[in-house]
């Protein structure tokens, strides 16, 4: 068979060459060309199909990567504010030191109202509150100072307390430690071992015997002001068998453990007594009594 | 008939082949659509939403606005000036109302020059390839790029009005110097919102885009009329301009605005406080997270301590002869830090932030002299008991030194040889003296000293010489100073007040919290002898001045003479100021102490602006001190018709003239 463009006669390669087929190929083509030219469907077709699957396409590209870190920074930020935020939740609901130490974790900060700090000093037992500030040393800082919000932060140690002034100048800061939140919690008030466990009472333990005979003896006025909190001794937790003075003439109270053998084994269950009363007290029991 | 068939064989073969290649050019195509499709980026809706980033906006203690950062908010194409709409739809793409994401035309074009010129590139990509590359793409320019970019572009033209797309394109578009989209832009080079912006203005920011940094009209003003002139042609031929009101624009050169030569903050105060903010809380947060900071800057301060700089080293300028074009020139740093906070209020690390960027305020350490000598007179007057009107001889001595050398020392101050009380030493920086304290009390008690003062740069000496070689900031020394200042107690020097996120909430905010680690009555007698160094001695330059505010200081001098320095206070300020080179050397001044009298002018010019409006106070006296009067050299109370007197504030226990108290 011989192929319309290898004829040699020029009506045959004009027949062959503009058969309907080949006019249709072209006209296909041309209208396909034309209207891609003129209406861009090709165009729009593509568009269309990757418009339908953007939903499952990936955030990636660099402004993608804009937003992540808007998310990012955002969320960092809620963070921080989120814990602040807790912790003054914590703090306003706070109604002891200690709920307000164990709200507030390292780290955290917030502001308590004066009310609020007077309220909480207030519930505390008052050689407690005593040793934590003087009760003058407050009044002043709440009437002869500038001091107008009270800062607290977290800390691994435990709590820091601020008294600012409104250009959040310190006036004052104390510092609630663990082993002081410790000794404000009631529960704290007992420790499982016996009064050679506790350093600090190290040449200052006497027997019970010993204590209460030189106790007994003392003018009834100075008797009730030796152990200030002596409910604590009440419950039957057991026989006192040696009493331990905490020899610290600092604060204007005085550390005394009294040590039980019990049926939940040993225990030490901690008191205070004023300074002057347990001095007289210990002179007795040194017999350097004038 | 032979060539007939011949031609059409040639014919025949192409079509059928070119039908077979574009056959599978189209089979490639879709392949390429449909499975890469998949790792093609997705598209936000609305298109401008990702645009915006809360901005981060940095504050002066004083209540104005410093800097914002990363803020990208878009305006609306109601409020961009039609002019700058016109001449970046000529000069960009203007066929933008009428294609569908690609320019078949400009694409063939393009693909011709690729394909005919070698090594010639020719840019075909429209607006919405260009909004595709940049919200999404890298720069990085290779094939397979372009084709991804086209495809995210037909989506963009299939899901979104033209509006949109050139609401966001115009929105993101790079101008350079910082300003991503054309209302920062506007507001960059020319001050103002885009919606004010002329035709002549709105031409030049429309040939920005094409090349931001070669255009950038701060530093290449006439690249970029040139550039405008295309931008303006495009525009013409457009149909957007007539010919005569193009001419009239090419005349109009425009005024840029003020102080925006690039991104940087122009601020050496502001890049310490952003590094630190970066520190704290990290890239992202600070500009991306929308913060607010209330930094320590007083901007009053911050004015009087440019102009301060500026006006001094004009002046040290024209005295040393020194040639602006050279490579190494006289630098300068100056910090002022409040003495009840530690807050800094004002910072210069150089003479022009765009000439150097590098902060010598803070990361320059350099040799302080004499100026150290603050510390060590406060270690013997502490250690030893001594106090100003202790009488000490003025003479060579001979200092034992490291591997058994021995250093004789020449007082260099010219002061008179003989016996004198310290407050005169130190007042005439008497070497000699200030080495046999030294030599009684040990360095290590001076550097204890530094240290508790704030100095932390490190102090390892063994003699006196190097220890007034101690290399430090001149922060430490504001900030060392302004602890005597304050009685003794140090605060740290800071930069932030408070951090709130955008909603206002705080998260952080600076106590301020004085460590108390001078003796106050010690410190006082130290700040007494400071002040006569400013009144009667190496500073009476200050009072010459008319600076009459109560007011002490030392100044410094390395024995090379590359570093001048002064450092003072009053009781609220301390500044601290030095001169000399970024690599050491000799400030070649007529004389040696005319790098330090600039050091002292600069310093009264600053504190006499920064304080004008606060009133005079005196320094604070502990109840513990009494005031005794003697002589300058003999220590002893003035004998009749002596009028060279000095007044020397003791101690309870402290005796004058060898009598026991």
């Amino acid at each position: 068979m011989t192929h319309w463009h290898e004829s040699t006669d020029i009506k045959i390669w004009f027949r062959e060459m503009l058969s309907p087929l080949h006019l249709l190929m072209v006209i296909i083509l041309a209208i396909t060309a034309v209207s891609e030219w003129q209406m861009s469907w090709c165009e729009h077709l593509v568009g269309a199909y990757l418009a339908s699957s953007n939903d499952k396409r990936p955030e990636i590209g660099t402004v993608w990567e804009t937003e992540d870190r808007t998310t990012t920074a955002q969320s960092y930020l809620k963070t921080i504010t989120d814990s602040r935020k807790e912790a003054t939740r914590y703090a306003r609901e706070a109604s002891s030191f200690i709920q307000l130490a164990s709200g507030i974790l390292p780290g955290q900060w917030t502001h308590i109202s004066k009310t609020h700090f007077k309220q909480l000093y207030l519930a505390l037992p008052e050689p407690t509150a005593a040793e934590l500030i003087p009760t003058l040393e407050l009044v002043w800082l709440f009437n002869g100072t500038g001091m107008d919000k009270i800062f607290c932060e977290g800390k691994s140690h435990g709590l820091d307390i601020y008294f600012l002034t409104p250009e959040n100048r310190v006036v004052r800061q104390i510092s609630l430690s663990r082993a002081t939140v410790a000794n404000l919690d009631q529960d704290n008030s007992i420790f499982k071992g016996t009064l050679e466990d506790i350093h600090n009472f190290a040449g200052t333990i006497y027997s019970a015997n010993q204590f209460f005979k030189a106790t007994l003896g003392l003018p009834s006025e100075t008797l009730s002001e030796l152990i200030i909190r002596p409910e604590r001794l009440l419950p039957d937790r057991g026989k006192i068998s040696r009493v331990g003075i905490w020899p610290d003439q600092r604060s204007a109270y005085v550390q005394m453990g009294f040590e039980v053998h019990g049926s939940r084994g040993d225990m030490v269950i901690f008191t205070k007594g004023r300074n002057w009363a347990v001095k007289q007290l210990v002179q007795r029991l040194t017999g350097r009594e004038q | 008939m032979k060539i007939m068939a011949r031609l059409a064989k040639w014919i025949s073969t192409f079509f059928y082949m070119g039908l077979t290649a574009g056959g599978c050019a189209m089979l490639l195509l879709f392949f390429f659509i449909f499975y890469g499709a998949e790792q093609l980026p997705r598209l936000p809706h609305p298109l401008a939403r990702i645009i915006e980033t809360p901005k981060t906006q940095i504050y002066a203690a004083t209540g104005e606005k410093l800097i914002t950062l990363g803020k990208k908010e878009p305006v609306p194409l109601s409020r961009i000036s039609p002019h700058f709409i016109n001449a970046i739809l000529a000069v960009e793409d203007h066929r933008f109302m009428e294609h569908s994401g690609l320019s078949k035309l400009r694409t063939l074009k393009a693909l011709y020059i690729t394909l005919v010129q070698p090594g010639r590139i020719q840019g075909a990509s429209t607006i919405t390839q260009q909004l595709a590359k940049n919200l999404f793409f890298s720069f990085k320019q290779t094939y397979l790029r372009k084709f991804k970019e086209l495809l995210v572009a037909l989506q963009i033209e299939h899901t979104f009005s033209k509006a949109e797309i050139l609401h966001a394109y115009v929105n993101q578009i790079a101008f350079g110097a910082g300003a991503q989209g054309v209302e920062r832009a506007a507001r960059v080079f020319f001050g103002k919102p885009a919606a004010d912006l002329t035709l002549g203005e709105a031409a030049l920011l429309a040939g920005l885009p094409q090349s931001p940094s070669r255009y950038n009209p701060y530093r290449h003003y006439d690249r970029a009329l040139k550039r405008r002139e295309v931008v303006i042609h495009r525009m013409v031929a457009m149909g957007y301009l007539t010919r005569k009101k193009a001419d009239q624009v090419l005349q109009e050169k425009p005024t840029l605005a003020a102080r925006h030569a690039d991104a940087r903050t122009g601020s050496y105060f502001l890049d310490t406080l952003i590094s630190q903010l970066i520190q704290e809380y990290g890239k992202d947060v600070l500009f991306h997270g929308g913060i607010r900071v209330t930094t320590t800057l007083n901007t009053a301060m911050q004015r009087a301590a440019r102009t301060t700089v500026k006006k001094g080293m004009d002046k040290l300028d024209i005295t040393l002869g020194t040639n602006k074009n050279d490579k190494s020139i006289p630098q300068v740093a100056l910090v002022a830090i409040d003495t009840g906070s530690g807050a800094v209020k004002a910072l210069m690390g150089g003479r022009n932030y765009y000439g150097s960027e590098f902060n010598r305020a803070i990361s320059s350490k350099r040799r302080v002299g004499s100026g150290f000598m603050p510390f060590i007179y406060y270690a013997a007057m502490k250690q030893q008991n001594v106090h100003g009107g202790t009488v000490m001889s003025n003479q060579r001595i001979a200092t034992p030194i490291k591997a058994g050398q021995i250093l004789f020392s020449e007082n260099p101050t010219g002061a008179p040889h003989g016996n004198m009380i310290l407050k005169q030493a130190l007042t005439l920086s008497v070497d000699t003296i200030t080495e046999q304290l030294i030599a009684k009390i040990g360095v290590k008690s001076v550097m204890d000293i530094a240290r508790i003062c704030g100095i932390s740069s490190p102090l390892e000496s063994v003699d006196y010489r190097d220890m007034t070689a101690a290399q430090v900031s001149p922060r430490e020394m504001a900030g060392a100073y302004a602890t005597f200042a304050s009685g003794g107690v140090h605060h740290d020097p800071f930069f932030i007040w408070r951090v709130e996120d955008a909603l206002g909430h705080v998260i952080y905010e600076h106590l301020v919290q004085g460590k108390k680690v001078l003796d106050a009555a010690t410190a006082f007698q130290v700040v007494d002898m400071m002040q006569s160094v400013v009144d009667n001695g190496t500073a009476k330059k200050v009072r010459q001045q008319g600076f009459s505010r109560p007011a002490a200081g030392k100044t410094g001098t390395d024995p090379d003479g590359y570093d001048a320095w002064f450092t003072g206070f009053t009781p609220g300020l301390s500044t601290s100021v030095w001169i000399g080179y970024d690599i050491p050397q000799k400030i070649n001044a007529p004389n040696n102490t005319t790098a330090v009298h600039m050091a002292i002018s600069m310093w009264t010019a600053f504190m006499s602006e920064a304080l004008k409006d606060d009133p005079a106070r005196p320094f604070s006296i502990p109840d513990n001190i009494s005031f005794k009067t003697v002589g300058p050299f003999t220590g002893c109370p003035p004998g009749t018709g002596n009028t060279s007197t000095v007044t020397i504030p003791l101690k309870p226990g402290q005796a004058l003239c060898g009598d026991t108290p």
